[in-house]
């Protein structure tokens, strides 16, 4: 009887398996539990189901928009959405009396971050102010906008001094480290990355917006798009159309017109924010792929 | 001597302790199990950050699914599942795809590997790994979990939800099915000295010829 057997074939395969070559293992368990407990704390205590965030963000909305409409203290109502550093006013509130002026930030800058020229103080209400005769409105993901910025470096100086890890998105495939790396000072390091399109190298691809701890909060108004969502599990909101950016640390002001597409989110004591032309689920990928 | 029953009582027992809510605990089998677990989504993905991103999911979903989970079964096959499962589901872009894909074509065996490198065993598993991904996902997942997760067939019916009985007879169409690429696509293997690699018998009927019997 001439038949091959199976076992010697099925031996050669198992001993070849064995010899196989794997990546190394990561830290899965400690990535794992900073997650398990990053959830915990945006909803201590058993942790809620998003969609029952993300509606109760709608009916907040709702409700105050309702509430603008019948209260005679609307001028005083001024509500907003947080992500991390970042406030979204759904409104434009009216002015207020002006209480003191927010205080000079103290403490000292890193050595060699730039530094923007100190802007006059602002009052602390929460007052979108006109533009400023000297600035202009930038066009969208022009290189004029990137220029306009103080604090360009290295990417190695920019993670030597920010004090908070700076990751870099592995996607979309082939994406190669940023043109442009700026670390400024807002109150505490705030890092910028920027991408330019390849084929238009004047004109920006995506920005990533890196707030660490203790950086100052960052103020949108009233864009006209605001879709909750998620980023790793995380709160996230997706916002799109143009809307006017304010940066509030104390110290440092930037105003300029963002169109496009606007991505933000927190992983721990991090403040994201990813400005692109892509879609959603597009913009979430390049946000889960940093590393 | 056999430590698997040591092991299972321990799992339970931090298992346990993890429904309650004990972090260690469940820190603990996470570190046990995330080897396998990586592995796994790396032999069926073929991407590193993806595996890592799989291995991750999977874990959470599982401490997710700890309360529904049956204490007396063991974990690592359970585990082995869910990743497979989010493998297998995993949305891709299709540039991501094909960033994959590319990998994999560049990690081809090419003519041009010399006759030692051919001969490293390390050389022959990365080969025996890319035969294995032109399977289909069921012949890959039952091939991956027994030969190079070293699973036995129990574990690997456990993972798999299927009987014993039933891992055992897709093993054996999965390996014809594997042997018949390597030997259509892989001549670097049979070159390299793997050996098997002979023209399928043909088959082998035995008749009882009365004529013979009787000679």
């Amino acid at each position: 009887m001439n038949e091959r057997p199976l076992d010697s074939w099925e031996a050669r395969l198992q001993e070849t398996a064995r010899a196989f070559s794997y990546p190394a293992t990561p830290e899965i368990a400690r990535q794992v539990r900073q997650r398990l407990q990053a959830q915990r704390a945006v909803s201590p205590g058993r942790r809620k189901n998003f969609k029952t965030i993300a509606w109760a963000l709608v009916i907040l909305l709702v409700l105050s928009l309702g509430l603008l409409v019948v209260s005679p203290a609307r001028a005083q109502l001024v509500k907003f959405i947080q992500v991390g550093l970042v406030r979204i006013f759904l409104n434009q509130p009216t002015p207020t009396p002006s209480p003191s002026p927010t205080p000079q930030a103290t403490s000292t800058p890193v050595a060699g971050l730039a530094q923007a020229t100190p802007s006059p103080t602002l009052p602390a209400t929460l007052t979108p102010p006109a533009l400023p005769p000297t600035a202009t409105e930038l066009q969208p993901g022009s290189l004029a906008s990137i220029a306009d910025l103080a604090g360009e470096t290295t990417l190695e100086i920019a993670r030597a001094g920010a004090g908070f890890p700076i990751k870099l998105p592995a996607y979309p495939p082939g994406l190669e480290s940023p043109e442009h790396v700026f670390l400024m000072w807002m109150d505490a390091p705030v890092a910028l990355l920027a991408w330019m399109q390849p084929d238009h190298p004047d004109q920006v691809r995506m920005s990533l917006q890196i707030f660490g701890p203790n950086a100052g909060f960052v103020n949108k108004w009233m864009p006209k798009t605001l879709q909750a969502t998620q980023v790793n599990h995380h709160p996230a909101v997706w916002t799109s159309g143009p809307y006017m950016l304010q940066l509030r640390s104390g110290n440092y002001e930037l105003v300029r017109m963002v169109t496009g597409n606007v991505l933000v989110w927190q992983e721990g004591e991090i403040t994201y924010r990813l400005e692109t032309s892509l879609p959603l689920e597009e913009a979430i990928k390049v946000a889960e792929s940093l590393r | 001597m056999d430590l698997s029953g040591e092991t299972h009582s321990n799992d339970t027992d931090l298992a346990g302790r993890a429904r309650l809510g004990d972090e260690n605990a469940w820190e603990l089998l996470m570190r046990a199990y995330q080897e396998p677990v990586f592995r796994f989504a790396y032999l069926l993905s073929g991407d590193p950050d993806d595996a890592e991103d799989i291995a991750q999911e999977t874990f959470i979903r599982a401490y997710r699914a700890l309360e529904r989970f049956d204490l007396a079964r063991p974990l690592r096959p359970w585990l082995l599942s869910i990743c497979a499962n989010l493998a297998h589901n995993k949305r891709r872009a299709v540039g991501r795809y094909l960033a994959a894909l590319q990998r994999l074509l560049q990690a081809e065996p090419v003519a041009a590997a010399s006759i030692e490198e051919k001969s490293s065993r390390r050389w022959q598993a990365q080969s025996l790994w890319h035969a294995v991904q032109k399977l289909s996902k069921n012949d890959q997942q039952v091939i991956y979990l027994r030969y190079f997760l070293e699973m036995s067939t129990e574990e690997v019916a456990q993972s798999m939800d299927i009987a014993q009985g039933t891992v055992k007879s897709r093993l054996h169409r999965a390996l014809e099915r594997l042997r018949a690429v390597v030997e259509r696509d892989f001549p670097d293997l049979r070159e390299a000295g793997w050996q098997g690699f002979e023209p399928e018998p043909q088959p082998v009927i035995k008749t009882r010829d009365p004529a013979e019997r009787d000679r």
